[in-house]
């Protein structure tokens, strides 16, 4: 993912979380690759590798939180992860 | 769940050597309550697939949170590579892993329709309720917290020479502390509970509202007690405790990464280790009653997780193994290879961890003891690979003339774990889980359990300042 790809998908938390009924929405996005090598007394220990793009979205309701962190980018799942955030905050007192 | 399994299938189906493709979907809620307020209430997704590669004795692993088959080919293309890098520098002995028998089929454990059901709501509701209830336990309790986390799991693990399985699960956990204060002293009162299962299996032992109530008396008894004499002594050791001893002091050291890397264990299987009265075991299964945090009926590897005794009447007879270490010592893997994340290599990891009851009951083990302790509730600790190990401990009472007497505090316990278990002479016919709500650590988190029934033994107990 790229940086414009980061924010398109910040920009569409922070809609998803208004349409849930949030008052306030924070979105953070990243994307990252990994590889790390350990050698161990002369012998490969570990060769590995990753990818994967991560978000985190903060809400309030009024004065009260949720937080939501995913690293699912599937629409309906986008939708899914705005709406339970709003509803943390919501049922917290 | 089945779409996951399939997916890797067909992938695992057109690749060629050892491949290991596991796809593992987590989600973390968690709540916490703090002195009357929410203060955290939060949710964590993560999902993706982690594979492995075993080539030319050379392993390689690479990870995706896409499972787009394309981001998966590309993994396992990674994957290859780093094992062909690693098997020029390798000491592996051989080049391919020895056949064994792996899990095929769907293993779903059970709760996982009770805790889905439940809502955000209700488990906010009960740890508001519980906080509240400590606090008004007694005009000693100065402070309360209480957390509420569930972790829900979802796992396909399919390897090229024959794992095709997948298994959900849901392990929930309650934590309850109160800390009382007179005086000027403080003193504190933790109780907490994990379980694989609905909250019928979180809640097995006690109810929510008895914890909290258990956790206010624990903080306010101990205000008035006072310490302990110190020295080497009898202990009678409550499951807590053992469950503690057996993960952290014996566990670890028979962990056959850390058996080859020197611990205490190496060499001695097939030795004496431990009394006649002793057997010790892991397993991923529920043993004695169902819901043990640390249960799995599949391992990361693709082994079916069932029970390995340790130490069989005091002897020692296996240490815990994933394929690769399984193979080095020529015998069959026992189901031990776990990862925290799809994103984490499995490592050799307990699961239920236990001491085997015995035929006495604890009523008999304390009458029959003339001068000790009983020894319950374990508080921080430490072990090392010597089995040497230091544990806090909650709750010490005074065992004088076959009674149980005043209650005691800032009790330590310590010892060699190997000779603390030579030393019993007592196990009690009681047996719970007593440690599910807490994470084993080893480079990454893992959950697990451990108990086992009272046992009577010499060790070295930590007393007055």
């Amino acid at each position: 993912m790229n940086d414009q790809a980061l924010l398109e998908l910040c920009h569409t938390l922070l809609d998803l979380a208004r349409k849930a009924g949030a008052d306030h929405a924070e979105a953070a996005a990243a994307w990252q690759r990994s590889s790390e090598t350990h050698i161990e007394n002369g012998s490969v220990h570990t060769v590995q590798s990753g990818e994967e793009a991560m978000y985190g979205l903060r809400v309030l309701v009024g004065s009260s939180q949720g937080f939501v962190t995913a690293n699912d980018l599937e629409p309906a799942l986008l939708a899914e992860r705005a709406a339970e955030a709003v509803a943390q905050a919501r049922i917290n007192p | 769940m089945s779409e996951a399994l399939d997916l890797l299938c067909d992938i695992a189906a057109r690749e060629s050597g050892f491949v290991e493709l596991r796809y593992h979907a987590k989600t973390s809620r968690s709540v916490g309550v703090d002195k009357g307020k929410v203060e955290r209430s939060q949710a964590r997704h993560r999902k993706g697939v982690g594979v492995r590669v075993f080539e030319g004795g050379g392993w390689g692993f690479a990870s995706t949170g896409s499972l787009d088959p394309d981001s998966i080919r590309r993994a396992v293309h990674a994957a290859r590579a780093g094992a062909v890098a690693s098997a020029q520098r390798s000491s592996h002995p051989f080049t391919a892993l020895p056949a064994c028998a792996l899990a095929r089929g769907v293993f779903d454990q059970p709760g996982l329709a009770d805790m889905a059901g439940r809502t955000l709501e209700e488990k906010i509701g009960m740890a508001t309720s519980l906080e509240a209830r400590v606090r008004a336990a007694s005009s000693a309790i100065r402070s309360a917290s209480c957390s509420y986390n569930e972790i829900f799991e979802e796992k396909a693990i399919v390897t090229t020479d024959g794992a095709a399985a997948a298994f959900r699960l849901v392990r929930p956990e309650l934590r309850v502390s109160a800390v009382a204060e007179k005086d000027g002293q403080l003193s504190t009162g933790n109780e907490a509970v994990g379980a694989t299962g609905g909250w019928d299996c979180l809640f097995h032992s006690a109810t929510g509202e008895a914890l909290a109530e258990r956790a206010a008396k624990v903080a306010q008894d101990l205000l008035s007690a006072r310490h302990a004499e110190g020295g080497r002594t009898t202990v009678i050791l409550a499951p807590s405790i053992v469950g503690l001893l057996v993960h952290e002091a014996i566990g670890h050291t028979v962990e056959a990464d850390f058996v080859q890397a020197g611990s205490v264990a190496a060499g001695k299987i097939g030795q004496r280790v431990a009394s006649d009265l002793v057997t010790l075991c892991d397993s991923g299964v529920s043993e004695h009653y169902t819901g043990a945090g640390g249960t799995i009926p599949v391992d990361d590897e693709g082994v079916m997780a069932g029970r390995t005794t340790i130490i069989r009447d005091g002897i020692l007879v296996s240490y815990l193994h994933n394929r690769e270490s399984a193979a080095r010592y020529g015998v069959e893997p026992t189901g031990n290879a776990r990862a925290w994340e799809y994103s984490d290599q499995p490592l050799i990891r307990m699961r239920n961890t236990y001491l085997a009851p015995g035929t006495r009951s604890l009523e008999e083990i304390i009458a029959d003891t003339k001068d000790g302790y009983l020894l319950d509730g374990p508080r921080n600790g430490q072990a090392d690979a010597t089995g040497e190990f230091m544990f806090g401990v909650q709750e010490a009472w005074r065992i004088r003339d076959g009674k149980k007497t005043e209650l005691l505090r800032g009790v330590t316990l310590s010892g060699i774990a190997f000779d603390v278990l030579q030393s019993v002479d007592a196990v009690s016919s009681d047996f719970r889980w007593d440690l599910g709500a807490g994470y084993c650590g080893k480079g990454q988190p893992a959950k697990v359990d451990a108990g086992g029934p009272y046992i009577r033994c010499r060790a070295l107990l930590g007393g007055e300042q």
